[in-house]
């Protein structure tokens, strides 16, 4: 599956969603919708907060997990909790 | 292997890294025995002629003691987060590089060669007896030294970074404090002990 630009190419400002539509019955709508925080961060992020909330919060097992140390995981998180207080 | 070699911290559990730690002391602190070498001092290596057994334990114990307390208290200053066992983990396993400079007094020719230096630096210039042979010994034990100084500083580095999520200027400066004042610290602990 393609990944979702965030930056728009020419002027690098976050962009908004102008239009959404229904893959069944072709209905669309347009509007201007920002994007929500989470979906601004990069996928190897998205993905860090999925598999985070799945092991339900917990870094140890995450580790585990990912074949990670404690200190990577969590250092992990702390830089995307940063990168989400900037927004 | 280059996760072994140069990112253990990042990739390992800290029980494996503490198993790892400790065994990898106690080696250090044999072969240390076995060679007659003293690390007194958590940048230093002598070569010594008379070696209880314990020396080295206790030489080694005191240095890893003295980088964990100085680097954790600066690793909470830069991160609260930081724990001491990630950052005891770095000052155990960053040393092993330095534990193998040991092995350069087999048959305590190192030694030997550094009391001849001594000598003749000292009050005998007349006992020097340091051949050509000696000198690029003398040249390749320091270049060696020097490539295993800088290993281990590498490693206790990264490990002091994952240990504090270590970013910017400050985090670099008070880990080159935490390191010289730790060198101050296990000298004097050493020199009291012993002295």
């Amino acid at each position: 599956m393609a990944q979702l630009p965030i930056k728009c190419p020419s002027c690098q400002n976050t962009l908004a969603v102008s239009e959404l539509s229904c893959a069944n019955c072709e209905t669309k709508i347009s509007g201007n919708y920002a994007l929500p925080a989470l979906m601004q961060l990069p996928l190897e992020d998205q993905e860090f907060i999925l598999e985070f909330v799945l092991t339900g919060g917990s870094l140890k097992k995450m580790a585990t997990q990912l074949g990670k140390s404690y200190p990577t995981v969590r250092n992990k998180l702390d830089d995307i909790i940063e990168q989400l207080n900037s927004k | 292997m280059k996760k072994i070699l140069f990112q253990p911290f990042e990739n390992y559990s800290e029980k494996k890294l503490l198993l790892v730690g400790i065994l990898g002391t106690v080696l250090g602190s044999l072969i240390a025995y076995l060679f007659q070498a003293r690390f007194d001092g958590i940048l230093d290596v002598h070569f010594v002629e008379n070696l209880e057994w314990y020396y080295p334990f206790l030489d080694n114990s005191i240095n890893v003691i003295s980088l964990s307390l100085l680097l954790f208290i600066c690793g909470k200053i830069v991160n609260k987060k930081t724990r001491l066992i990630d950052i005891f983990n770095a000052s155990l396993i960053a040393r092993f590089p330095y534990y193998l400079i040991s092995f350069a007094n087999i048959n305590g020719y190192m030694g030997s060669l550094s009391q001849r230096l001594l000598n003749f630096a000292t009050e005998k210039p007349e006992l020097l007896a340091i051949e050509g042979t000696d000198l690029i010994v003398i040249l390749i034990f320091a270049f060696i030294s020097l490539i295993l100084l800088i290993y281990y500083l590498y490693l206790l580095y990264k490990g002091y970074q994952v240990a504090t999520n270590a970013k910017g200027a400050l985090a670099i400066i008070l880990f080159i404090l935490a390191v010289l004042f730790a060198e101050v610290i296990s000298k004097y602990i050493i020199y009291l002990i012993y002295y």
